[in-house]
């Protein structure tokens, strides 16, 4: 899957799109996770142009989260689809991640 | 029991056998002694008893002689004085005063004088008296008789009781001066008795029991008549001599020694009695009390148990000292051996042992020495060990990464075997086909290829090199290869394959061969050309549901010979007609009793099976070579081809779906994640059709994703293709979607994990979020496992705000 990533200041935004299922998980969990190990500063997974998640993908998003954690990097989470949003609920992802409606309020969250 | 029990046992024992036995000794000796010592009394005793026996009989018969010739002579003065008085004129009674003034100053009690016919006429005593011969009548007096007849000067008389009034008396006699008559004179005897009593043996034996510690003593004659006896108790504790007291006495008057012999209560000491010549005249029988010897014993007795026990005592504590300081330094010794185990050992701690000058010292001085060379061996070693483990460990990861660098090659190379095989049949509106490999463990050699030859014709390949391995995954690319370039040259099969031979004999280093059937199929004129270089023939299925071989064309395998010829054979096709290519992977297999899966069994198996796709009439025939195998491992590549000609209505030879009314789709995929994005394609176009809510189409999707990644990333664990078919259908206001699988069993309902959903970003896991989400999403989700087959059914009831009913 493609990942395009853009530089907002101190943040890293990255926009995963379309598909992210159990076939191109790997994929994204390398560039992400390399992302998170490599770089500094605040990461922003802004999924405005992500049409679909299943547990597979979740599975990168957490493991992101821990790894920023451990980093000490503050990761948020951006424009969520409905579809999405509701299955973030019902995994619980919610409550430990920090999701915003749009970019600006997440990047004034940080 | 230890060795200082032993230890203690053994001197204790010996000690307490030490003091009994000497005790015993003493004991012994002592009785002896005192025995020794009572028979010598007793046997004085004897001899004194003995002399005084003879001297109590001489000396008062001795006296009664001085005494019977004294009053002989008083007797003979009576008779004179008579005589002269009477001559003289005395009166009768005047001469009786006479002589009673006489015998009141002297010793003379009597006197009787008769007359010549024996009457007494003169007496001191005025009894009327007559001597007569008559020995029965007067048995003292008759024996004065022979001096009035003359016949006796004198009778001497010994002293004894007199019959009138039974006082001992001693009568002495002497006949007349004058005239016959009897002079005879009375003396009192009792003095005489009184000395024999005096100087006698009873008194004797009564002063000598008196005196001493004697039991009892007894005085016998030579006939065991009892002489004289004394005892201190009554004749109950100290009998008569017994039959063998009177033996022993019978034994000594022959011999003249003294006997002693101990009884029950006292010792018995039997002695001759000799007289003044030295003639044994008797006996004397002395018992001596033993109570004393008793005594003595037991004094002797109880002072050796308190000695003995003293000593015991002393020798029990004395050899539990010497035991502990033999023993202890043992202990010091076996700990040191432990400790040595336990890698604790320090010299220091045998020290005080080592010090002694005995064996032990010895002993501990060795052991230290050689405790420490096992100490630096054994650290020597355990450097050693470590060294060469860590080698090894060196030796072993370099071999690790060794063979998992040969392993990735070999994977890579068995990819790379498949990968250069061409994946889905092209598009075309007249055939359509399905070819799978599933090669064995180790690389071989089978293959198939298709490719089209211009717009028409279509060229179809299924071969099988010999042999296994590295070698045969070599020929097998190279004869690919070889035979596409050749191929792609449009030469009739039989062509192709004589010129692929002899190009393939030109580089077949390894004398490998390989079988390869080769037809071209040219949809136009439905005409199918082949050849066969030794490849086992393919079944043609025909549309009416019959399987036959297709006829051969003799000709050999190809590397083996070059410039041999390959003839062409041609089938015309019939609409529906499907051709089925295979390697002897697929007849060759085996179930565990060794039967072979066989071409009937194939043939059996493809028969009606005219309307399935050509991928379902694979994958029928890899299921069940599966299920005969029953587990067996593959031994050889499994290929296959399938050709089918006929209308198609350029189906996606990927996903087939089978049947697309307009209420039901129907999706077969294979166990590979990659299937899923097509399956979303085709579930999104199906509700765009029946312009079904997005948000149903994406709870959809994500369930059967769910599903579908479970059965493919678990559900298997060989590498062959399997299928996993997928059914949609709308049903009024229910939307269904079944899955079934032929993977292991396996409940996600039951057997997967429910997620914690409050843990921390820390402690979140990943496991069970699927099925939490299939089953949250879905209303109903359900699990059966029938023949071999897992199916799941999930239903969905759409309402017109369906999408938004669990958003909370």
């Amino acid at each position: 899957m493609n990942l395009q990533t853009e530089q907002s200041g101190n943040t890293t935004i990255a926009c995963p799109a379309g598909r992210l299922d159990s076939n191109n998980a790997k994929e994204f969990e390398a560039s992400l996770l390399g992302l998170i190990a490599d770089g500094e500063g605040n990461v922003l997974l802004d999924f405005s142009k992500l049409d679909y998640i299943s547990s597979a993908g979740l599975r990168v998003v957490l493991m992101a989260a821990k790894r920023a954690k451990i980093a000490k990097r503050k990761l948020a989470l951006c424009m969520l689809s409905d579809n999405i949003t509701e299955v973030f609920t019902v995994s619980g992802f919610t409550k430990i991640l920090d999701i915003h409606n749009n970019r600006e309020t997440a990047l004034a969250a940080f | 029991m230890s060795f200082r029990g032993r230890l203690i046992f053994l001197v204790t024992g010996l000690v307490t056998v030490a003091v009994i036995i000497t005790a015993g000794v003493l004991g012994w000796n002592t009785r002896q002694a005192m025995l020794e010592e009572a028979r010598e009394e007793g046997v004085l005793l004897a001899h004194v008893l003995s002399r005084t026996a003879a001297l109590a009989r001489s000396v008062p018969d001795e006296v009664e002689t001085v005494i019977g010739q004294q009053m002989i002579a008083q007797a003979l003065l009576t008779a004179h004085f008579v005589d002269a008085a009477e001559q003289a004129g005395f009166s009768r009674e005047d001469i009786v005063e006479r002589l009673k003034m006489l015998v009141k100053d002297s010793t003379l009690d009597e006197f009787w004088v008769t007359d010549s016919n024996g009457r007494v006429y003169l007496t001191n005593l005025g009894v009327e008296f007559t001597f007569s011969p008559d020995v029965k009548l007067q048995p003292q007096a008759s024996a004065f008789w022979p001096l009035l007849i003359g016949k006796k000067k004198t009778v001497i008389q010994k002293a004894r009781k007199r019959e009138i009034d039974d006082r001992h008396f001693k009568y002495t006699g002497v006949g007349g001066v004058d005239k016959p008559r009897i002079v005879q004179v009375g003396y009192d005897a009792q003095l005489l008795k009184e000395l024999s009593d005096k100087i006698g043996l009873k008194r004797m034996v009564s002063e000598l029991l008196s005196g001493r510690d004697i039991n009892a003593i007894w005085v016998l004659d030579k006939s065991s008549k009892t002489i004289a006896h004394a005892s201190v108790f009554g004749s109950d504790i100290n009998p008569k001599p017994s039959a063998g007291e009177l033996g022993a006495i019978g034994e000594i008057l022959k011999t003249g020694e003294t006997i002693s012999f101990l009884s029950e209560d006292s010792l018995t000491i039997v002695a001759p009695v000799s007289d003044e010549d030295g003639q044994f005249v008797g006996g004397t029988v002395v018992r001596l009390p033993t109570n004393d010897l008793q005594k003595v014993l037991q004094t002797q007795v109880t002072v050796a148990l308190v000695v003995a026990s003293i000593v015991i005592a002393v020798g029990f504590a004395m050899s539990n000292l010497l035991a502990r300081h033999i023993t202890n330094p043992i202990n010091r010794i076996t700990q040191a051996a432990s400790d040595i185990e336990d890698h604790t050992f320090a010299a220091a701690s045998l020290d005080s042992v080592a010090l002694r000058s005995d064996e032990l010292g010895g002993l501990a001085r060795t052991f230290r020495t050689m405790a420490h060379e096992v100490q630096t061996r054994e650290e020597y070693l355990d450097t050693q060990v470590a060294k060469r483990t860590a080698q090894l460990e060196e030796k072993n990861q370099e071999l690790e990464i060794a063979r998992k660098r040969i392993d990735d090659e070999l994977e890579i190379a068995q990819a790379m075997q498949q990968a250069i095989l061409p994946a889905t049949f092209p598009d075309h509106a007249h055939y359509s086909g399905f070819a799978t490999m599933i090669p064995a463990r180790e690389m071989g050699g089978d293959f198939y290829d298709f490719f089209p030859l211009g717009d028409d014709r279509f060229g179809v390949v299924i071969a099988d090199v010999s042999g296994k391995g590295v070698p045969a995954a070599f020929f097998m690319g190279v004869a690919r290869t070889t035979l596409r370039a050749v191929a792609l040259r449009g030469l009739p099969p039989g062509e192709c394959l004589e010129e692929a031979n002899t190009k393939l004999c030109s580089t077949n280093p390894m004398e490998l061969f390989v079988t390869v059937f080769y037809g071209i199929l040219d949809s136009a004129s439905s005409e199918f050309r082949y050849a066969s270089g030794g490849h086992n023939p393919p079944l043609l299925i025909k549309s009416d549901g019959e399987v036959e071989f297709l006829p051969g064309t003799s000709g050999l395998a190809l590397g083996i010979m070059e410039d041999m010829p390959y003839k062409d054979k041609t089938l015309k096709f019939g609409n529906g007609d499907t051709l089925f290519l295979y390697t002897d992977g697929i007849t060759e297999v085996f179930d565990p009793e060794e039967v072979e899966f066989g071409e009937t069994r194939l043939t059996a198996c493809l028969k009606d099976t005219q309307l399935m796709s050509p991928q379902a009439q694979a994958v029928k025939i890899l299921d069940t070579i599966e299920k005969f195998a029953a587990g067996a491992p593959q031994a050889d590549d499994i290929t296959c081809l399938v050709l089918r000609y006929g209308e198609t209505g350029q189906e996606d030879t990927t996903h087939t779906p089978t049947k697309a009314s307009s209420q039901h789709l129907e999706i077969t995929l294979k166990n590979d994640l990659a299937e899923i994005a097509g399956l979303a394609e085709h579930i999104e176009s199906f509700s765009e059709a029946h312009g079904l809510d997005g948000g149903v189409v994406f709870n959809f999707n994500l369930a059967l994703e769910e599903l579908i990644t479970n059965t493919v990333s678990y559900g298997y664990d060989d590498d062959k293709v399997h299928m996993i078919k997928v059914t949609i259908a709308l049903d009024g206001s229910q939307m269904r979607a079944e899955i079934e699988d032929d993977g292991h069993p396996f409940n996600p309902l039951e057997d997967a994990p429910e997620p914690d959903l409050d843990a921390d970003i820390e402690d979140r896991l990943i496991g069970g979020l699927g099925t939490h989400l299939v089953k949250t999403f879905m209303d109903d989700v359900t699990y059966t496992r029938n023949n071999g087959h897992n199916r799941i059914v999930l239903t969905k009831t759409l309402l017109l705000a369906a999408p938004k009913e669990k958003d909370q």
